[in-house]
């Protein structure tokens, strides 16, 4: 078994989360970090020659299902089935993990966001929601465009 | 080990060079003696008889009409020889164990045991001769299959070798790309956005390769010829 050196920090998963994690400490502290990812050794990157076919309709930038595969079943009764070659649930290995072939949108998060819940909860005609469902907060969208979707709900 | 296989196709039909003008119309143009020059191309996966019945199936999927090139002027069939004889071909990607079950919903996509491989060669057993019939007998067959995994397998490739990058074989001459309008994998329109400021600009396509001036290995080259 081969030893590697010691170190302070072991981050498995260099993504969205595990990224920042290791660069906030490693640029303010003398902490050593070791980010772990899985996947095949990739010398090229986007610029470099991802192309097209191989990267993204063949799905070589993804987790492969040949070696970790899922499973999907939609309740218990349900046989669950083996996810033989993923489609809409696009788990990304490599460096950077998902976020490599993320291709969305995302507006900058403003203050209210994250008094979504609180402001839902203090407007009286949203009682019924609180009784009959749980509020997903979902901090992506302005809570000015969540509140405008609900109202017309 | 089987004898090497090719395939013997005029040059003018894999694709003489297509020029693709702004109001979209097209003019080809052949080298002088290239139309009746016979091109041998070396095939991965098929026999000669198998490519011959693919490429005219997929001439019929994508056939070549009065609005551009198709499968055959792309040379969709050297595409699908190659994704065959590499990686894709024999699952190398796809989780290919139990439990196997052909009569799954939908959207749990293939749940069947074959390799595209094991899917075209024995489909093609069912496709002898079709290559020499007439366009309507073709299509007659093609309607008799269409619900088989082979044809949905042959409808992707043939869609994918159309328009995926040159380097895997097929979109010969970009002709695809030119059909569609499509510049090639571009990093950046950045300097080309002031020169063209206000007026239509469709540039000449480029492959990944020009792009980024280095050679791309595409990954059917991995594994060609393994079984």
């Amino acid at each position: 078994m081969k030893t590697l050196p010691s170190t302070d920090v072991v981050i498995i998963g260099g993504g969205w989360t595990g990224l920042p994690m290791a660069k906030e400490p490693s640029t303010r502290t003398p902490v050593s970090i070791v980010v772990l990812e899985r996947g095949r050794s990739r010398q090229p990157e986007y610029s470099s020659g991802m192309d097209e076919l191989d990267y993204f309709v063949r799905l070589h930038m993804m987790q492969d299902p040949s070696r970790d595969a899922i499973s999907l079943r939609h309740d218990d009764s349900d046989r669950a089935l083996p996810i033989r070659q993923f489609g809409a649930f696009l788990p990304g290995s490599g460096v950077g993990g998902t976020g490599e072939h993320w291709g969305a949108v995302y507006p900058r998060l403003m203050p209210d966001c994250f008094e979504l819940y609180s402001k839902t909860v203090e407007i009286p005609a949203t009682a019924f929601a609180r009784q009959s469902c749980s509020i997903r907060i979902r901090t992506g969208l302005p809570a000015r465009t969540v509140a405008a979707c609900s109202s017309v709900m | 080990m089987r004898r090497r296989q090719f395939l013997v196709l005029s040059a003018a039909s894999i694709g003489g060079v297509l020029v693709y003008s702004l109001d979209r119309r097209v003019s080809r143009v052949f080298a002088q003696d290239q139309s009746t020059q016979k091109v041998k191309i070396p095939l991965r996966f098929f026999t000669e008889e198998e490519a011959l019945i693919v490429a005219a199936a997929a001439a019929r999927v994508f056939p070549t009409d009065d609005s551009g090139p198709g499968a055959k002027e792309a040379g969709v069939v050297i595409f699908i020889d190659r994704q065959l004889a590499g990686p894709w071909g024999r699952d190398r990607y796809r989780y290919a164990q139990g439990p196997f079950d052909e009569n799954a919903p939908r959207e749990f996509g293939y749940q069947g045991k074959a390799t595209p491989r094991e899917t075209y060669r024995g489909g093609l057993k069912g496709l002898k001769g079709f290559d020499t019939l007439s366009a309507e007998e073709q299509d007659k067959k093609l309607r008799e299959i269409e619900d088989t995994h082979l044809f949905a397998l042959l409808r992707q490739n043939t869609i994918e070798g159309m328009f995926s990058d040159p380097v895997h074989g097929g979109n010969v001459d970009m002709v695809g790309w030119q059909l569609v309008g499509f510049p090639g994998p571009r990093m950046s329109n950045y300097a080309d956005v002031d020169k063209h400021f206000g007026e239509a600009f469709r540039p000449k396509p480029i492959t990944l390769e020009q792009s980024i001036r280095r050679k791309v290995r595409p990954s059917e080259d991995e594994g060609a010829g393994s079984a």
